[in-house]
């Protein structure tokens, strides 16, 4: 079934990309927070803005978002190649995914934090995604 | 009162106009960015600033004067942002509590139309 929204189509092209897969599991990429007690490393991903939020809904929706994507890991320099592998494979992407038409996909620079909580490192960039027809 | 353009030298006129704008900018993604931001003591909002080459804004009521940021070395650039150690932490936080990249983005478009405003109120339109 085809997405719904830019946040499902984001996850079908994250969990469908087999450079991204190869290195965290599709079952440790959630949308927002990961499950409690998951297994290093995994991915996380949302909607920071959406600086051109349609006006109204017609059965159509377009726009521009800011997502950001996390990745964490008890080892830095992992957390960090990751970053790099999956940056890669989402910058610049174009063209129908699962329903919705990605015009640009642009990656922004790598962050690494350190988490107070739980000792990991989070990794974490942002994506410019202009979308349309969702 | 109006100023008037002279069109002897309009870059030298437009650059003047510059940091009237960036001021502006600058207090409204500040200002915006302290709305989205849940913060019990208010400290962080508080010491939300932003700073140019010559000038930086007064941090906030609830913010310390150690929350300064330092300033762009370009007169036409603005940097906004906060000197608490913390802040990059609830930006980037893993459960999204981000209030500087949704301001700023809200107000990218918004950029235009103040540089716009500015120059009408010193020229007329």
């Amino acid at each position: 079934m085809a997405s719904n929204s830019i946040e499902e189509a984001f996850r079908y092209k994250l969990v469908n990309t087999v450079a991204i897969t190869n290195l965290v599991a599709a079952a440790k990429i959630f949308w927002l927070e990961a499950i409690p007690k998951t297994a290093f490393p995994y991915l996380t991903y949302f909607v920071v803005s959406d600086p051109h939020e349609p006006m109204s809904f017609d059965h159509t929706d377009s726009g521009q978002v800011r997502m950001q994507v996390n990745i964490f890991d008890d080892n830095k320099s992992r957390a960090l190649s990751i970053a790099h592998v999956v940056r890669d494979a989402l910058d610049q992407v174009s063209g129908a995914i699962d329903g919705v038409t990605f015009a640009a996909m642009n990656c922004k620079g790598i962050r690494v934090l350190k988490q107070m909580d739980d000792n990991a490192y989070q990794a974490t960039f942002d994506t410019m995604i202009q979308y349309y027809d969702v | 009162m109006l100023r008037k353009w002279t069109s002897k030298d309009p870059k030298t006129e437009f650059a003047q106009l510059i940091p009237k704008a960036l001021r502006i900018i600058g207090s409204n993604v500040v200002g915006q960015a302290r709305l989205l931001i849940n913060n019990v003591t208010g400290r962080l909002g508080g010491s939300l600033t932003w700073a140019m080459s010559g000038e930086q804004s007064e941090v906030g009521s609830k913010g310390k004067g150690s929350d300064a940021i330092g300033k762009p070395s370009s007169p036409n650039e603005v940097w906004i942002g906060t000197g608490v150690e913390y802040g990059p932490y609830v930006e980037y936080h893993k459960n999204n509590y981000a209030y500087l990249r949704p301001a700023m983005d809200k107000n990218r478009k918004e950029a235009i139309r103040l540089l716009r405003d500015a120059i009408r109120e010193d020229y007329g339109k």
